[in-house]
């Protein structure tokens, strides 16, 4: 068994980095998330960790060193927030498309305008159609657990798929907790060392990240397509497994449902708001009142079969998320209504967005989902005036107006 | 419309872009990635064939001062050893017939010819 | 009527150039126009293809020419290497800068048509940065070939390209290869 020890979110995504061995860490210090290279620093300059620890001169340059590392086969590992994750887009297409398992901590913060470091998600919402896996955790403990089945997931042969790992800035980040550090033994048995088919060697030249055209194009977006497909099983798969070696479980690894039975509504959310949502759930519960939780642990890929189920349950259901897609509603709303079009039993669905710039999501916050989510469930119609000076608004897409 | 897509007429890329779902057959067990496994060499393009002009080297007024050498983008004229002093030679497997050692010959000992059908 | 061109080059032989003053050629007679380029490798020297679609209706169709009515090969070098009857229509016809005669070319079963374009305009001292210009005289044998347009407003759609000197060369370059175009 491991052992507790009270480190922050980034300190957890240091340790779970160096149980997994990689060969190549590359560094770039950002706010929120410089404590993670820092720490991977230490570990190296004592002798904890054998990597080759690479400070680049920009995020763009952090991502690319991972890519040309994982190309001549070895582990990677790298961390950004926000703008640095915004300088890095180009490659992180490039990643995906070249199907190298980098493995990337990220956490959540603001991007500018206006300049903000706190908790926001909409750094890494702009790069959901990039191809990578994305996972999103609701503690530290999560963090480091969750790095380590990224690993796993992503360097599956049926995957092969770069990985981010997601934390609320600062609510995990720089939240200190007690966490579970596993052994290196048990990492060591749990993650086997990275074996690509393919990789850059001087004696056998290949070419990764050719010049293409569409004559080939099309079927290697299919591979990445499948391969997304393939990842949900794996992230079960690997979700198993390490429930049976470490007896920790996030849901089935792709979603969790909390108190969904009976439940009249639910409020669908990721990240930290799920803990603080818990506490609600269970204080309404006490109550008497019927609400519920979903947790989307997996936003890529997109937990869409067991959300058509769960929200058979309700007759209304919520989006809470830190983030907005402006002109369209939240991301993780557009998400969830897509992928519960159509049941015979559809909910009604109502996305709320709060907390961006990093305001606080606080339990008030959550009743005041809860309630319009109760009073629609009564009225069968979505209250109107629901904007609170922009610190919460919600949307709706009426389809039944007609 | 009439012809469009008929079997007999089905363009290359069409076919090529079968070719090469039936040899990646992208289903669980073979996933098609992008990388290139056996590295080609410029070597194999002969670029020769482009050509529409060809240099033809007089090799009397040759003073073997290299300069043809020096400029060619290519890397198509060789350097021929003598006893003291170079001379030059002129790979057409690969010469494009851009005409600069022509233009730049200092005694204009090269001369461009129409070539080409 | 919807007629489709495809036209065979190198990457800075006028390929793209060819079946834009084709199209403005067919505009000034009344026509609806498209052209547009296929770029593979992006240097001089690459094959190139381009296109053009002349009708009497607006053209909606945004795609690639499947099976052009006409193909004009601008560099009879090309004709070892890509295959430039790809998709013709079974009626349909090749126009070819080469010295060789029609009956010469070893591609059976098209109407083939050939003009010393590159002769043209050598003769014409036609050249820019020491390359003989092709495109022009093609637009000339294109005219003759296949008759969807005139020699006038290929001339006339030259000149405004290229007003002054360089145009008249050019237009006369066109009228040359209009003229001397061989038939099988």
């Amino acid at each position: 068994m491991g052992e507790k020890h009270v480190v922050s979110g980034n300190i957890a995504a240091a340790y779970g980095a160096k149980l997994c061995r990689p060969s190549v860490v590359s560094a770039y210090p950002i706010t929120p998330q410089t404590t993670i290279v820092e720490k991977i620093a230490d570990f190296v300059n004592n002798g904890e960790m054998d990597c080759e620890y690479i400070r680049v001169e920009s995020e763009h340059s952090a991502l690319s060193a991972c890519f040309g590392a994982e190309a001549a086969g070895v582990r990677t590992f790298t961390a950004t927030s926000s703008q640095g994750l915004a300088l890095m887009h180009e490659i992180l297409y490039g990643c995906s498309g070249a199907r190298l398992p980098i493995n990337m901590a990220i956490v959540n913060r603001t991007l500018a305008a206006p300049i903000n470091i706190m908790a926001e998600w909409n750094d890494a919402m702009p790069e959901r159609d990039s191809g990578w896996l994305i996972q999103w955790c609701e503690s530290g403990q999560e963090v480091l657990d969750t790095i380590i089945m990224n690993y796993r997931v992503g360097e599956d042969k049926q995957v092969l798929l770069p990985q981010f790992c997601c934390m609320d800035a600062f609510i995990l980040s720089h939240t200190y907790e007690p966490v579970d550090i596993p052994l290196q033994k048990e990492v060591d048995d749990f993650l086997p060392p990275l074996e690509l088919e393919y990789i850059l060697d001087v004696n056998k030249p290949i070419c990764i990240h050719p010049l293409c055209d569409d004559r080939y194009t099309p079927e290697f977006r299919w591979g990445q397509e499948k391969a997304m497909q393939n990842a949900r099983q794996t992230i079960l798969k690997v979700g198993e497994e390490f429930y049976e070696k470490f007896g920790r479980r996030y849901g089935n690894g792709l979603l969790e449902e909390y108190k969904m039975d009976g439940a009249e509504v639910a409020l669908v959310t990721m990240g930290a708001n799920v803990s603080t949502a818990r506490i609600v759930v269970d204080e309404m519960r006490k109550r008497k009142i019927a609400v519920g939780l979903i947790k989307v642990k997996s936003f890529r890929p997109f937990p869409i079969a067991e959300l058509r189920e769960t929200a058979k349950k309700v007759s209304v259901i919520g989006v809470l998320e830190r983030c907005a897609s402006f002109g369209m509603g939240g991301p993780l709303y557009t998400d969830l209504r897509s992928a519960i079009y159509g049941l015979k039993s559809q909910p009604l669905a109502i996305g709320f967005v709060a907390g961006l710039g990093g305001r606080d999501i606080n339990k008030n916050t959550v009743e005041r989902c809860y309630e319009v989510m109760l009073e629609t469930a009564k009225t069968g119609k979505v209250p109107s005036n629901f904007v609170q000076n922009g610190e919460l608004y919600y949307n709706h897409i009426d389809a039944r107006k007609e | 419309m009439s012809d469009s897509l008929k079997g007999d007429n089905s363009m290359t890329f069409l076919k090529e872009r079968d070719n090469i779902k039936e040899k990646t057959k992208t289903d669980a067990e073979f996933l098609p990635i992008p990388i290139i496994t056996k590295p080609a060499t410029t070597l194999q393009n002969k670029t020769g064939g482009w050509r529409s002009f060809k240099p033809i080297l007089n090799e009397d007024k040759c003073t073997g001062c290299l300069t043809c050498w020096v400029l060619c983008p290519d890397s198509s004229i060789k350097r021929v050893k003598l006893d003291k002093r170079f001379k030059v030679a002129i790979n057409y497997d690969y010469c494009k017939g851009c005409g600069i050692c022509a233009t730049e010959c200092p005694v204009n000992a090269i001369s461009m010819e129409r070539e080409g059908s | 009527m919807l007629k489709e061109i495809r036209i065979h080059g190198r990457g800075g032989q006028g390929g793209v150039t060819a079946a834009e003053l084709l199209a403005k050629a067919a505009f000034k007679e009344g026509k609806w126009v498209q052209a547009f380029p296929f770029f593979g490798a992006e240097r001089r020297g690459a094959p190139v293809k381009a296109f053009a679609r002349i009708s009497d209706e607006p053209i909606l169709v945004r795609t690639q020419v499947y099976n052009p009515d006409y193909v004009m090969v601008l560099d009879a070098s090309l004709l070892g290497v890509v295959d430039v009857s790809e998709g013709l229509k079974s009626d349909g016809t090749i126009i070819i800068n080469t010295r060789k005669k029609p009956e010469e070319i070893g591609i059976k079963n098209y109407r083939i048509t050939t003009v010393d374009a590159t002769g043209i305009a050598l003769e014409l001292q036609l050249l820019v940065a020491g390359m003989p210009v092709l495109n022009t005289p093609m637009l000339g044998a294109f005219a003759k070939t296949t008759e969807e347009i005139k020699l006038n407003s290929v001339v006339e759609a030259i000149k405004e390209a290229w007003p002054g000197a360089a145009g008249e060369k050019n237009a006369k370059a066109a009228a040359l290869a209009y003229e001397r175009l061989i038939e099988r």
